[in-house]
């Protein structure tokens, strides 16, 4: 408006000035009273907002040292609350506070905690227990989370066992925590079974070993005289499918792990390698070689018969089932280099999924169905990434030398991996990383490591 | 060598010639001039707070330089009779960001010529009654108030005068904030019982025009004491503020895909020192995994980031808020 009578200047009538000024001041009437509507307040004087945003950090949990029923458990005890803080720390998502800042000392396991002088040192989450030797010989422990902000109890258990069960009774409430606070389902509570590397690079020994998911009791379940290779587990947990490089030729085997026991698996004229279990635990998918070529059998382990999946002059390996049981997802050449393919449980149409830069391979469907996990290779080096079951949504998680083999946790959240180190000494080692590609750390083992696979919970 | 050198010599003109009349016409390049526009910065709290005055109010008066007593009419408008009183004392002068001068446009009368010239540059504020209305101050909301002042510049106050025997004497003011003074109309002149004609020099003010005057020290006229404490409405910013100091303590629930899936809706109140009053109550929360979780987390953000910092005098509107957690992307 300004500019335009500056424009015109005295040549402007009055009149002329005065309409187009009223009808500007009406404008900006309107204009006015539209700006201030938001600001208008309802007659309850009630304020409604939206927050939209907020901070992804660990979160502030404290563990207090739990309390042995007699001073002989004082240490058991502390060692229990020592590995639940240990698991939920590993898992990235929570934050032990340390005991040194704590306020109260907590003396009892039935204790109701004095909650102001946890919101002080700004824990939100706090997990109070105890564990006792019964009389009988068991081992009671239990664990109260609480809410402090609220001033009450969210979630409190007690379990008996067996004094050696002791870490699975922590990595169990560990579990409880974890699910109370995320949502999720925990992961704790369960095994990872592998191929230990141990001798020089030209001379490896090579053996089955297993261990808890934090590196614990770990123990050898083959000998060492025969290359082992893919372990997996059977839903129970109860058994190992690996194959094995035994007399003759590479063959798959079945491996009781409380017992000890071998059997092989299909009476089959040639290799077979990378098996699996499918989901209800009652066939196992394999790759069986054949002048040249290479496809996918599944053999039913009661009746023992084999059926054949896929029909095609190319290598096809690595299958992996979906939590239904209804498709599997598995590696081929046939389009020329390999790739990603999904097909029905019965070999039914198979579709490429892997269209991105590089060799796919080594495809392992997430427990929770969402995912699926592979390595791929390309001109830039190995990675491990995951997608959709229908190829969408492709997101690298890590990069490094010779990264290979995912395996998911129970819950889907954690990755497994091995990477290879170069040089004359070096050797593969077993790795973890997140969903959200964070919180990447090495998995200890006693020698080297590679090929793990994550067993579901332990129940 | 003779052929060659005159050929050259013709090839090189020809060339030239080309180059100076055989080219296509350029236009010239046009600068437009561009006309420069004045700027007011203006705190966002000012369009964000801006008060009421109150209709009812008995407005404030100041006196006259003749007669302490007298009253002053709120507004001289810009009617035929335009108040030739350039100067009275209290109407403070147009602040200096604003040039214009008053009464001149609207004026059909005589004088008009004369305010014409120094009056170029805004006309605007003089308009007639109607169009006084408060949208006018709003593209200029500091000096707008004043504007409404028949306070022109001080060059051309005498001339002025002269024109105008007559008409009644109105003693500028430029109440000042109230936007809607100005559109009072000449029959609000106080007490035209008390004027005389014959004594109109009386009325003049004789005090050197003083000019970069910004506002009276008078206070306002109408309603402003009412209005400096309304319960009008929280301001943007302050909503912000409380937003951002809850964000602080908000951990959100990791593992989820869908923003449906972590949306709380909470409520809680609030005493005046900002802490939280009671326990929030949940009013919605999703069905999912994580609606427990998300829960938890929002009730945890409100309770653990008090005591909030919101302004004490308006506790009345903030006492109660209503919260929506939903993280985006």
């Amino acid at each position: 408006m300004t500019v335009h009578a500056l424009d015109k200047g005295a040549a402007a009538g009055p009149r002329r000035l005065t309409r187009m000024s009223f009808g500007a001041a009406l404008l900006f009437a309107a204009a006015f009273v539209v700006a201030t509507v938001p600001f208008t307040q309802r007659a309850e004087a009630l304020i409604e907002l939206d927050v939209t945003q907020g901070n992804v950090q660990p979160l502030p949990i404290a563990i207090p040292t739990f309390i042995g029923g007699t001073p002989a458990d004082a240490q058991l005890a502390a060692d229990v609350s020592g590995v639940i803080a240990a698991d939920l720390k590993r898992s990235g998502l929570f934050l032990p506070l340390d005991q040194a800042s704590f306020i109260e000392k907590i003396t009892s396991a039935n204790q109701t905690p004095n909650f102001q002088s946890w919101t002080v040192i700004k824990a939100q989450a706090l997990v109070t227990g105890g564990v006792t030797r019964q009389s009988d010989g068991r081992l009671r422990a239990e664990f109260r989370l609480w809410d402090i902000y609220a001033g009450q109890q969210m979630a409190g258990q007690q379990f008996y066992t067996t004094p050696e069960n002791w870490r699975r009774v922590a990595h169990i409430i560990a579990d409880a925590i974890y699910e109370r606070l995320t949502g999720e389902q925990g992961y704790f509570d369960s095994r990872v079974v592998y191929v230990d590397e141990s001798g020089p690079k030209d001379k490896r020994v090579k053996r089955l070993a297993i261990m808890d998911q934090d590196g614990a009791n770990s123990r050898y379940l083959t000998r060492g005289n025969d290359l082992v290779l893919t372990p997996r587990f059977n839903p129970s947990a109860q058994e190992v499918v690996y194959m094995s490089y035994g007399a003759d030729q590479p063959r798959v085997y079945l491996l009781n792990i409380e017992t000890g026991q071998r059997e092989l698996v299909g009476n089959f004229p040639g290799m077979t390698f990378a098996p699996r279990f499918s989901p209800d635990g009652q066939r196992i998918v394999m790759s069986f070689e054949d002048q040249g070529n290479a496809n996918l059998y599944s053999m039913d382990l009661r009746s023992r018969r084999t059926t054949r999946l896929t029909n095609s002059a190319s290598i096809d390996t690595s299958p992996s089932y979906s939590p239904d049981g209804s498709r599997i997802v598995f590696t081929s050449d046939r389009g020329g280099s390999q790739q990603i393919y999904v097909m029905g449980a019965d070999g039914s149409n198979p579709q490429r999924i892997s269209f991105g830069q590089g060799s796919y391979s080594t495809p392992v469907w997430s427990p929770r169905g969402d995912l699926i996990a592979f390595t791929r290779q390309s001109a830039g080096g190995f990675a491990i990434g995951v997608m959709k079951p229908d190829g969408s949504g492709e997101r690298i998680l890590t990069e490094g030398f010779h990264n290979e083999g995912p395996t998911w946790s129970p819950n889907g959240r954690v990755l497994m991996f091995f990477r290879d180190t170069p040089g004359a000494n070096g050797g593969p080692q077993l790795w973890s990383v997140d969903l959200t590609g964070y919180n990447e750390f090495k998995v200890p083992t006693p020698a080297f490591g590679s090929d793990p696979a994550w067993s579901p919970l332990i129940n | 060598m003779r052929a060659g050198l005159a050929f050259s010599v013709a090839a090189h003109l020809s060339v030239l010639a080309l180059g100076l009349f055989g080219l296509p016409d350029n236009k010239p390049f046009d600068a437009t001039m561009v006309e420069s526009m004045p700027v007011d910065l203006v705190p966002i709290a000012e369009l964000t707070s801006l008060q009421k005055g109150k209709k009812t109010t008995e407005p404030k008066k100041t006196p006259s330089p003749n007669k302490p007593s007298e009253k002053e009419a709120p507004k001289p408008s810009p009617t035929p009779p335009k108040p030739a009183q350039p100067a009275t004392p209290p109407p403070p002068p147009p602040p200096p960001p604003q040039p214009k001068s008053e009464p001149t446009p609207p004026a059909p009368t005589p004088p008009e010529p004369t305010p014409a010239p120094p009056e170029p540059p805004k006309p605007e504020p003089v308009k007639p009654a109607p169009a006084e209305a408060k949208p006018e101050p709003t593209p200029d909301p500091a000096p707008a108030p004043k504007e409404a002042e028949a306070t022109p510049p001080q060059p051309a106050p005498k001339p002025r005068v002269k024109p105008q025997p007559p008409k009644p004497v109105e003693t500028a003011e430029a109440p000042k904030k109230q936007p809607d003074k100005p559109a009072k109309q000449p029959s609000q002149s106080t007490t035209p019982s008390d004027f005389d004609p014959d004594r109109i020099a009386a009325l003049l003010d004789k005090t050197k025009p003083t000019g970069g005057e910004t506002r009276s020290q008078e206070p306002e006229a109408f309603g402003a004491e009412e209005s400096r404490n309304p319960s009008a409405t929280m301001t943007q910013s302050e909503i912000d503020a409380l937003r951002a100091q809850i964000q602080r303590c908000w951990n959100i629930p990791v593992g989820w895909t869908d923003p449906k899936d972590v949306t709380v809706t909470i409520r809680f109140k609030l005493n005046q020192d900002g802490t939280v009053n009671g326990v929030p109550s949940i009013q919605q929360y999703p069905a999912s995994q994580y609606g427990t979780v998300a829960a938890d987390r929002a009730v945890g953000a409100v309770l653990q980031c008090g005591p909030y910092q919101l302004p004490a005098e308006k506790y009345d509107l903030w006492s109660e808020v209503q919260m929506r957690f939903s993280p985006q992307g």
